[in-house]
């Protein structure tokens, strides 16, 4: 891993009674897209707001870049690019004036600054909304400008809270290839969100909260091997009876089998090599096929493993 | 990177059209509202005479100066208070076309009331430490004869207080001597009756019209807080998302604010000159002729406002809907309380409760300009513009001290 860009230490963030953020020590490496995966209320926002110095909390340090962060670091403020979980615009600003108004707070150069929200425009795909003001843009279109006022100025770190809320799947993928082509271009990214797929498919690295904890951490495939799962398959037009139901929820490696409708569906421990037996077994048996659905195990089943209950609402 | 924030947050005041409308719409249109109850008093009704009484006796005789008014401005019926008629009639034919009043002199207070009592006479003036007026209906020729009399002793308040200072400044040897004041006194008298000879015809109503004016004025200096409260709110990071957002940039945050409250400064400036120019070249009412202390003073009333908004921005962490009812409430008030809506208020909060009115920012706003207009000295003048630069100091400061936390407990 690179050097740390955001290494946080013990941090304990309390809302009164609540503790929001109980004894958090993570970092973020230079040159990666960390998620922050966890469900609404675990924390990630406060993480983020802690690692911003726009809150006050009970214990712990934070440092960005290697140095002490704090409300007048001004320094360290100017190389981030900040996009929050609530759309931060001005309301009587059109697209281009918005980029430009947040852009001109870290890069005074006006001729600098003119491509940069050019680019950043080009970038979140709002060409054609330039002159719009932010009351006239869909859900997704403000969460572009959003992105853009946020990244305009080529911050060397990008902190993005929940980026795609309440966004259309267009615009979704529009952003989320953004961010991978900001990072290419050499962004260390810190990321939240409470969408495994997401998280999945942008981050390098996963940090798995809940309730102010971390529960589990690694890449996507490091996490998966947590678990005891393996794959699910789903064999559809098939009949069978009980005699044969039950030979097959005997098989080894197989966690759970079920029966309806004339589809089986059959999840497989990690381990072994289950779902090639179990389709010579029903060939054996002189059982017809249909379709086969094959899926792997997601940050959800690991979420439910690890916590007993569903990242999703 | 100022003027960068400063260009845009005028961009954003200046498109922000629900602030527009209090700011400056709301104001001109109580503006032409006035205007209209104004006129209307003074143009359909003012030039006929309407016929009243004057109750004989000993302080009537005294009172020199309401005598040569009240002759200024009336057809003196001397005869034997008989009148005839009903005045539901119509009007009195003998009075001259540029009279006020058909005034009939009583002998005494029961014969007035007599009078009145027999429809007669619209109302009557008694003394009884000072004059008195006695209606029997509510009416619009009542309500003149009222702000004649209410006008009267208003003036009367203005000369008393020029007398005063000169007694308190040594007699004699103040900037008026007795025989100045005495042509001070006369003039504004008689200023009064000039007035209305000179201009039978027109519409314009009497001079202490203006101070609705100028009380207006003070509102709208005082609804200034809006933008106040505006730019508070968009720099604090557990108020708005975008105070939020600008918190995590590297902007000094004394810049920042210092800037939002410079563009706010700008457009509430510009907007009440706006309505000043409204009510001076559209509406006609006079400011006097000292241009450069009214743009002073007006300055002096903005910056209050201002400072007024950022204040209760800054003190109340309620709702947005919380603060604005804070403010139009309080601006609403005090404004009420300097003669918004009836002069009688203001005076009788001066002779009432004087430190009130000392203190009323409104106040020192409307007095301040009718200082200007009226008087010839400035005494007055810079102690209320001294006074709203002093709020304006005193609310900048307590804003800040409560807004300059950096990091919140909860946002
Ligand atoms: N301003 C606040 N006051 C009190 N409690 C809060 C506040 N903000 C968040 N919380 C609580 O702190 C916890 C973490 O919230 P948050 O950081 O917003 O989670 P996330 O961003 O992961 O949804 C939640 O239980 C939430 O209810
Ligand atoms: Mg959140």
């Amino acid at each position: 891993m690179g050097n740390p860009v955001i290494n946080v230490v013990d941090l304990v963030k309390k809302y009164g009674n609540l503790t929001a953020l109980d004894h958090l020590s993570f970092m973020v490496a230079e040159g990666e897209i960390l998620g922050l995966l966890g469900p609404n209320g675990s924390g990630k926002t406060t993480a983020i707001n802690c690692i911003l110095s726009l809150l006050k909390f009970e214990k712990g340090s934070i440092e960005v870049f290697g140095r002490q962060m704090s409300p007048d670091a001004y320094d360290i403020k100017r190389d981030i690019g900040v996009v929050m979980q609530n759309v931060a615009v001005f309301n009587e600003l059109t697209v281009y004036e918005n980029i430009d108004y947040f852009c001109g707070l870290y890069v005074h150069d006006k001729a600098v600054r003119k491509p940069y929200v050019e680019e950043a425009i080009t970038f979140t795909g709002l060409k054609d909304f330039r002159k719009f003001y932010p009351k006239k843009l869909s859900g997704g279109l403000l969460r572009r400008l959003n992105i853009a006022c946020g990244i305009a100025h080529k911050p060397k770190l990008i902190i993005m809270d929940e980026p795609t809320v309440a966004v259309d799947p267009q615009s979704r993928n529009n952003i989320l290839e953004g961010i991978k082509r900001l990072n290419k271009n050499g962004a260390t990214v810190l990321y939240t969100s409470h969408y495994m797929e997401e998280v999945e498919l942008i981050c390098s690295r996963i940090i798995i909260l809940d309730k102010g904890k971390i529960i589990a951490s690694g890449t996507k495939q490091e996490l998966k091997a947590m678990i005891e799962l393996g794959e699910k398959i789903r064999v559809e037009g098939v009949s069978l009876d009980d005699v044969l139901m039950e030979k097959i929820k005997n098989r080894p490696g197989i966690l759970v089998a079920d029966y309806r409708d004339r589809a089986l569906e059959v999840r497989f421990a990690r381990e072994g090599n289950g779902v090639l037996g179990l389709l010579n077994f029903l060939r054996d048996n002189g059982i017809e096929m249909g379709r086969l659905y094959s899926e792997m195990p997601t940050l959800n089943d690991v979420f439910l493993e690890l916590t007993g209950k569903e990242l999703r609402d | 990177m100022m003027s960068h924030i400063l260009k845009y947050r005028l961009k954003c005041f200046f498109r922000d059209r629900e602030t527009l409308f209090w700011t400056l719409m709301f104001p001109l249109i109580l503006a032409v509202l006035f205007n209209l109850a104004f006129s209307n008093l003074y143009k359909t009704e003012a030039f006929k005479d309407i016929k009243i009484a004057v109750a004989d006796s000993a302080e009537y005789r005294e009172d020199v100066i309401f005598g040569s008014v009240l002759e200024a401005v009336s057809f003196i019926d001397k005869g034997n208070g008989s009148a005839e008629g009903d005045v539901e009639n119509g009007e009195s034919e003998s009075g001259g076309n540029n009279h006020f009043f058909h005034t009939l002199i009583a002998e005494n207070r029961q014969e007035a009331q007599a009078l009145l009592d027999n429809n007669s006479i619209y109302g009557y003036v008694y003394y009884d430490g000072g004059p008195k007026l006695a209606v029997r209906y509510s009416g619009i020729r009542q309500t003149i004869i009222k702000s004649f009399v209410d006008e009267y002793l208003q003036k009367s308040y203005a000369v008393n207080d020029i007398i005063s200072r000169n007694i308190s400044a040594g007699g004699q040897a103040g900037p008026y001597g007795t025989e100045d004041l005495y042509l001070k006194v006369a003039s504004i008298a008689s200023e009064r009756a000039v007035f209305i000879k000179d201009v039978p015809a027109s519409t314009e109503a009497p001079v202490s019209t203006v101070i609705y004016f100028y009380s207006l004025i003070a509102m709208a200096a005082l609804y200034g807080g809006f933008w106040g409260i505006r730019a508070v709110s968009e720099s604090q990071a557990d108020i708005s998302y975008q105070g939020a957002r600008v918190s995590v940039a590297p902007v000094h945050r004394f810049k920042q604010l210092i800037c939002d409250l410079t563009s706010a400064m700008i457009i509430q400036y510009a907007e009440i000159l706006v309505l000043m120019i409204f009510i001076r070249y559209v509406l006609g009412y006079e400011f006097g002729s000292q241009t450069g202390l009214v743009l002073i003073a007006a300055f002096a009333a903005c910056l209050m406002g201002i400072s007024y908004g950022a204040f209760i921005g800054a003190a109340v962490r309620k709702s947005e809907g919380i603060r604005i009812a804070i403010l139009i409430g309080t601006s609403m008030f005090m404004s009420f309380l300097s003669g918004m809506m009836s002069i009688e208020i203001k005076y009788l909060v001066v002779r009432a409760f004087p430190p009130v009115a000392w203190l009323n920012p409104s106040n020192l706003v409307s007095d301040a300009f009718y200082t200007l207009y009226y008087y010839d000295t400035y005494e007055k003048y810079y102690t209320c513009v001294a006074g709203l630069f002093a709020y304006a100091a005193v609310f900048g400061l307590s804003s800040w001290l409560l807004m300059r936390r950096k990091k919140y407990a909860a946002i």
